[in-house]
């Protein structure tokens, strides 16, 4: 960002209204100029790469359409709390100035006005930051047992979020196996639907929900891929820009990429 | 059906019950804790099992063995059952810790189990632990913000509060400009009432 602290909120925000409408544009032929319209589609206000900011949203808007969990973005998070944090002290540290030196003027007003839109755009940013964790604990609370029991799952967590996936747990078969308890011998496990069954690995499988890979959500490719091997086996050809309505489990792969060679909308 | 003291068998009439008891409530509201019930249902596990263990010694033959799988089921489904509303029941729990916060108020306290008490006490601890972790409110702003400042009424007298801008003292029907971020616990307290600033 050409700001000077780098962190370009305000085209944030301009970006998504000004790019989006034209993501819905009718596909259609080459540009008179030779440009690609399904190219152009592909809005570059939703980039990755402008601002912590963006990331985030974009990993928190991607948290909300994938059905199972993705992994944290530490290093983002941090990131932007460590620069809203600063812009937090330097409003603060403002206005103390401001109310020391006493006198008004029309320079200190429209600082006054800038400020104010400053703190708009923190209270918006920290918005974000919370929905973001927030999004996460709902799906870790969803699926608990899931994510405790599957390493993958439980790798993608931040520290504080498999402190609490645990302590949750915790919780949660207290209170269940409390009343669990009087029930005949053999019917007491909460993860397990009868321990006297021969193959209790797969009645336990039964008793923990997980996502649904199978769940239907809408992928836009952000490049080719000329040749996409699907988990049945089948080929496709994918080109940039093309929306696809699919189940997740479908096309999971194309998200694993760094950049990803799709995303979810 | 050979009749046996156990007359109570529903095979699971009872916990089907008990599932739409609480899927046919107020999605908002936490129904009383149907304890009754629930023993009712536990009670039936037992009279199942002790049908099954009467019935093992003749599982040769196929009759009884329709009738061990018909107890065994019957036990699962219970089960199901109870989960099932516990669950159901967790949920609206949890969200009490979103909405109210930490202060369990009398009426939503009164309709829980204690076992639920437990668990609401724990899983606010938990979040807590999480929220220090992290070092930031998750219950704020769970709407989109508009402003960082809010216009707010004041409800009753609840003394003076210190604030970023330097103590407030919020007597009783006085107006105050507040941070949101200050304000919301106190509007969710109900000491504060937002004004309309749209």
């Amino acid at each position: 960002m050409a700001d000077d602290d780098g962190y370009g909120f305000h085209l944030g925000h301009d970006d998504d209204d000004a790019v989006e409408p034209s993501a819905y544009a009718p596909e259609g032929e080459d540009d008179a100029d030779g440009l690609d319209e399904r190219t152009m589609n592909l809005d570059e206000g939703f980039e990755p790469t402008t601002s912590a900011v963006m990331m985030l949203k974009r990993a928190w808007v991607l948290e909300r359409l994938c059905p199972e969990m993705r992994a944290y973005a530490a290093s983002t998070f941090e990131d932007v709390r460590t620069r809203t944090d600063a812009r937090v002290e330097q409003l603060e540290r403002r206005a103390r100035e401001r109310a020391e030196s006493g006198g008004g003027g029309a320079e200190e007003e429209s600082e006054k006005l800038m400020d104010h839109l400053m703190w708009i755009e923190v209270n918006r940013v920290r918005y974000i930051m919370r929905e973001y964790l927030r999004t996460r604990l709902h799906k870790i609370e969803t699926h608990a047992l899931h994510v405790l029991t599957d390493a993958d799952t439980f790798a993608k967590l931040s520290e504080a979020e498999q402190k609490f996936a645990e302590g949750y747990i915790e919780a949660l078969q207290g209170h269940f196996e409390d009343v669990l308890k009087d029930l005949p011998e053999g019917y007491r496990d909460m993860m397990v639907e009868y321990s006297g069954e021969a193959d209790e690995e797969a009645t336990a499988q039964k008793m923990i929900p997980k996502p649904n890979l199978d769940a239907f959500v809408i992928f836009r490719m952000r490049e080719d891929v000329p040749n996409f091997v699907q988990p049945n086996g089948e080929t496709i050809e994918l080109e940039r820009g093309q929306v696809m309505l699919a189940q997740y489990s479908r096309f999971r792969d194309l998200l694993a990429f760094d950049p990803p060679k799709a995303e979810l909308v | 059906m050979p009749t046996n003291a156990s007359t109570s068998l529903s095979f699971g009439k009872k916990a089907a019950e008990l599932v739409r008891e609480i899927v046919e409530s107020d999605p908002e509201t936490l129904p009383p804790y149907n304890a009754d019930a629930m023993r009712t249902i536990v009670e039936q596990c037992g009279d199942h099992r002790a049908e099954i263990v009467t019935l093992a010694p003749d599982a040769s033959e196929d009759a009884t063995r329709v009738g061990l799988l018909a107890h065994h089921q019957a036990i699962l489904r219970n089960k199901r059952a109870m989960l099932v509303y516990l669950n159901e029941r967790v949920g609206r729990v949890k969200e009490m810790r979103w909405s109210v916060g930490m202060g369990l108020p009398e009426s939503a306290s009164a309709n829980m189990s204690h076992g639920e008490r437990t668990f609401f006490t724990k899983y606010a601890e938990t979040l807590n632990e999480y929220m220090r972790a992290v070092d930031l409110d998750l219950t704020l702003d769970l709407e989109p913000p508009q402003n960082h400042k809010i216009q707010v009424r004041c409800l009753e007298d609840h003394g003076e509060i210190f604030t970023r801008d330097g103590t407030v003292d919020l007597k009783k029907n006085t107006v105050h400009l507040l941070w949101r971020e200050e304000a919301q616990p106190l509007i969710r307290e109900g000491v504060l009432e937002q004004m309309d600033d749209e």
